[in-house]
């Protein structure tokens, strides 16, 4: 069996054991047209502290893959097949998932993409933020206000003492993130999911939102995983990086390595199509064609029919994520042309 | 972006997407939809009471002058002196009550189509240009809708039938006054949803005329609801009709409408049952049917519809 | 007719406002100024980029140049003419000659109509564009056009990805050869890989058909991309314009410049230079902007100055013009100084 490998957690001075492990985990997704494999025996590390970036596009899976960290796949129709996901030693999908939702909040959090319909429109936000110390640290009212309204200064809100009886529609998007952020903190989880924080959000206010989750994280010594679409955006946050495609992690790494060695043909057509800020206008080489659909996924490797290096070798089997031969051990890469990859980078 | 909704998989939200050569082929009439073996069962009811009613009276005549007093009030299952079986009866001057059902649902039916043709039209007309245009317009139309609804329809009917004196025709003008609303109502709420859409923003930008937004763009978004509509105001109409007929306000007596073979039977229910329950029960089987016809539809097409 | 040295369009001084309602009775009890005073000119076969968060009004400018809303005061004249001006079928046939591509794929395209119908609707309204013979061959053409198989015209809109509806709103727009198209966030729905490709066909389009382009976006080196000229637009006014070259290499409005510090580069080690500007606070609502300079709430330079008077657009090198009372020399601004409010 292929993907098995489990990640070493960085390269740097490695923490006694990864906080968060994940092996092998598959997600599967039933429609009336067929079972999808949204995630794809997928394996990640996130050590104490650490940033790990996973980065997609639409159908790559790193939405399923986040809903299964969080114990949140909807079912019936989606389900956790195989797969360990260990926390802090723990695997939770060994236990009840009622083990999992009391690690949220206190162990982990989530921050999701559309902070207006993760927050109820009828309670005042003080009364949303407070009610977690109500609940789980058995604060008084007047406690759990005093708490929110420190909270939501802390994330940036300002006058936070007369908007703690606001209606979350009475915020603009980029402060409904803020007290999103804020929930997602209160109780001091170790591991923060972030999906698509701010993919909603106004470039200005996108920068705010990074930067205040860049302190936090520093601030908390928490770890982070960082869910989104743009390469650009997570590059001054993550340490790490993983990119998805239709459902397998197809490279992982130190962030630096990975965008400065780009070692499989996906990441590198990614990079292509951004066009820069600075230098001279070329025409983009984007990547040709559209993702696979799940239902009919190509023979071999899921990029062959998009990918400019494929050979009869790529139609016949999966590659492995295995490390890239001239890089560090850590960065990996599933392709079985990695090295050509990484030397046509050199060159061109 | 709608593909959004909460637990729908991020997956499914990209669609069938490949490369633009090798698109697959065409999905989406093949999957299973919501409702299936209610709407067929409840559309087989109904072309069942379709069927009699175009075909009963040819097979079986009705005359609604002839009498025959040696066999009044028979129960279901004799048989007549002309050989034939009065399956369900006869009634206080020897009718067969079938036959007399059967043209009966001639009656209603085409009260109910015709109504439905007529109120529909004026509805949708209404809420189209109500919901399109806004303003002066919608306030002046939907302020009559509403002073519409708060004139019973039975006052309303009495009032016509004193003046013009009952008939067919009268009494698909006042079940038409009485339904129009719910048409218009409907058809303006899905045009101000629609009408700011992209898609029709975009017809606009290539030079449509009004005409053009209104009839080829919008009103085909709104056909699924109206349909929906249409089917429960059907069953509604039915049954106001067999009131209305009941309390002789409707179809003439020469016009054996269910409501009047109903409202004939009522003084004879002590001992011939039949002739006020059979026909009762062919009603409340047809507008149920239409009932769940109408949900059936509404959760196919139109899931979040909470309009009626 | 436009003369060669004139504009294919030119926008002066244009107003555009919403009455904002009340619950009760539904009366005017105010007005929303969405964009407030925008000139500006794009000569034909040019692009230009108008770039600002939500709430700048760039969608507005775009909806009132197409038509989708009257402006309150102002000139949006095109080869010569003043639009608002036209009546009838004149104005018809003018707006035939400009069209848009609209942001979300999804839901641009009639979901009742196949491709070739959405494509084909154009001529069923400007009869004489294509005869009605030639419907299915020009569909096609169009089809193969933006990268479409032909053979799949009688398909219906969900059974495209994304990118590819986009395609078909792209068929869609150019299907009454329009001379100006106007582009509101056209790829912005879409994602990285499929977007570049889009990008390049709106390119490859511009070079074959002459096409001139109105890009509205919030993404600014999308912008940079595509443009030759660039508007940036801040609650409803022009903060800064000129060429590509010279916003992104010395912007000199504030504004611009935080913007641009806050577009993610994939690779920032690489680009040590660059300024860090994160801006406090959002865009203030444009029902009651500030006085003065519309941006001081959220500057780090605004003075006294900045609340009593509006700063006028001043041309500050070669066309490079800003709206600022304290502008810096475009050719200092490249070491304007670190700012971290």
């Amino acid at each position: 069996m292929d993907g098995t490998a489990i990640l070493p957690a960085t390269g740097r001075p490695a923490p006694s054991r990864p906080l968060l492990s994940v092996q092998d985990l598959t997600v599967q997704f039933g429609t009336r047209a067929g079972t999808i494999t949204a995630v794809d025996r997928v394996s990640l590390d996130v050590a104490e502290g650490e940033t790990l970036a996973v980065l997609g596009e639409t159908g790559s899976g790193k939405s399923a893959l986040a809903q299964a960290l969080m114990g949140l796949v909807p079912g019936p129709a989606g389900r956790v097949v195989s797969g360990r996901i260990n926390y802090d030693g723990t695997d939770l999908l060994a236990r009840p998932r009622s083990y999992t939702r009391r690690l949220c909040g206190t162990e982990l959090a989530m921050v999701f993409q559309d902070p207006l319909s993760s927050l109820n429109p009828v309670l005042r936000v003080g009364v949303q933020i407070g009610e977690l110390f109500r609940r789980r640290r058995g604060a008084s009212r007047a406690e759990a206000r005093r708490k929110a309204i420190e909270l939501m200064e802390r994330v940036g809100i300002p006058a936070a003492a007369r908007r703690v009886d606001d209606y979350p529609h009475q915020f603009s998007g980029g402060m409904r993130q803020r007290v999103m952020i804020a929930m997602a903190l209160a109780l001091r989880p170790r591991l923060l999911i972030a999906d698509e924080p701010t993919t909603a959000l106004d470039v200005t206010v996108q920068a705010q939102i990074m930067q205040l989750l860049a302190d936090l994280k520093a601030e908390h010594r928490m770890s982070l995983i960082l869910i989104s679409h743009d390469l650009g955006l997570v590059a001054g946050v993550a340490d790490r990086v993983m990119l998805m495609y239709a459902g397998r992690v197809v490279e992982t790494g130190e962030l630096r390595e990975v965008y400065q060695t780009l070692a499989h043909p996906y990441t590198r057509g990614l990079m292509a199509s951004i066009p820069g800020l600075a230098g001279p206008r070329e025409r983009l080489t984007p990547i040709t064609g559209s993702p696979p659909d799940l239902l009919r996924l190509p023979s071999g490797c899921r990029f062959r029919p998009r990918c400019g290096f494929a050979t009869e070798a790529c139609r016949a089997s999966q590659p492995d994520l295995l490390p890239v031969p001239t890089g560090p051990e850590s960065h990996r890469a599933a392709c079985h042309h990695a090295e050509e990859v990484v030397a046509d980078g050199r060159s061109g | 972006m709608d593909g959004s909704a909460a637990g729908m998989p991020q997956v499914t939200d990209d669609g069938p997407a490949a490369g633009p050569d090798d698109l697959p082929p065409p999905a989406g009439r093949t999957r299973g939809r919501p409702g299936g073996l209610r709407i067929v069962c409840s559309l087989l009811v109904v072309a069942c009471f379709v069927v009699a009613a175009v075909i009963g009276p040819i097979l079986l005549k009705y005359d609604p002058v002839a009498t025959n007093l040696g066999f009044r009030l028979k129960p279901p299952g004799t048989r007549l002196p002309d050989g034939s079986l009065a399956v369900f009866g006869t009634d206080q001057v020897g009718q067969d009550v079938l036959a007399q059902m059967m043209q009966g649902a001639r009656v209603s039916i085409t009260v109910g189509v015709a109504t439905l043709l007529l109120a529909g039209f004026i509805g949708v007309t209404v809420g189209v240009l109500a919901g399109y245009f806004g303003g002066w317009v919608d306030a002046v139309l939907m302020r009559l809708a509403d002073i519409q609804l708060t004139f019973p329809s039975i006052l309303l009917a009495i009032f016509i039938a004193s003046i013009l004196g009952p008939s067919v025709v009268n009494l698909v003008i006042v079940l038409s006054i009485a339904n129009w609303v719910t048409f218009a109502r409907v058809t303006r709420s899905q045009v101000l949803g629609i009408k700011r859409r992209d898609f029709v923003d975009a017809t606009r930008t290539l030079g449509a005329r009004t005409w053009h937004l209104m009839t080829r763009t919008i009103l085909p978004s709104c056909t699924a609801p109206i349909v929906v509509v249409a089917t429960v105001v059907l069953g509604h109409v039915i049954l106001a009709e067999a009131s209305l007929s009941f309390l002789g306000l409707g179809s003439p007596a020469s016009t054996p409408s269910w409501g009047v073979t109903i409202a004939n039977g009522r003084d004879y229910l002590s001992n011939a049952w039949w002739i006020s329950t059979i026909p009762g029960i062919g009603l409340a089987v047809l507008v149920i049917s239409f009932g769940v016809l109408g949900d059936a539809l509404r959760d196919r097409f139109d899931p979040r519809m909470t309009s009626l | 007719m436009a003369g060669p040295a004139d504009p294919l369009l030119s926008v002066r001084d244009l107003y555009t406002s919403f009455p904002i309602r009340s619950a009760f009775l539904r009366r005017e009890v105010g007005r929303v100024q969405a964009v407030s005073g925008v000139s500006f000119e794009l000569a034909a076969g040019r692009t230009l980029g108008v770039v600002g968060e939500s709430g700048s009004g760039k969608t507005t400018l775009a909806r009132t140049i197409i038509g989708l809303e009257r402006p309150e005061s102002g000139r949006v004249v095109f080869d010569g003419r003043d639009l608002p001006d036209l009546s009838g079928a004149e104005l018809r046939r003018a707006r035939r000659q400009i069209q848009m591509i609209f942001q979300d794929p999804y839901a641009a395209l009639n979901p009742r109509l196949t491709v070739a119908q959405i494509i084909s609707e154009a001529w069923a309204i400007h009869p004489g564009v294509v005869p009605r013979g030639r419907w299915t061959a020009e569909v096609k053409d169009l089809l193969a056009r933006v990268g479409l198989n032909p053979d799949h015209a009688d398909r219906y809109p969900h059974q495209f990805s994304g990118g590819q509806r986009q395609r078909v709103g792209i068929a869609r727009a150019l299907a009454l050869r329009p001379r100006l198209v106007i582009c509101d966030e056209a790829v912005s729905a879409l994602d990285v890989s499929v977007q570049a490709q889009v990008l390049n066909l709106l390119v490859d389009l511009q070079a074959d058909l002459g096409l001139t382009y109105l890009f509205i976006a919030h993404d600014l080196s999308v912008v940079r991309h595509i443009s030759d000229e660039v508007v940036v637009m801040y609650l409803g006014k022009v903060v800064e314009t000129g060429t590509v070259a010279q916003m992104f290499t010395a912007p000199v409005h504030p504004y611009t410049q935080a913007l641009l510090s806050a577009v993610p580069v994939p690779r920032p080690w690489a680009a040590p230079h660059r300024q860090q500007v994160v801006l406090a606070g959002d865009i203030p609502s444009p029902m009651s902007p500030p006085s003065g300079c519309r941006f001081r709430t959220r500057c780090w330079k605004a003075q006294q100055q900045c609340a009593a008077a509006e700063p006028a657009l001043v041309d500050r090198l070669a066309g490079h013009r800003s709206a600022c009372h304290f502008p810096e020399l475009p050719a200092r601004a490249r070491t304007a100084a670190v700012v971290r409010p």
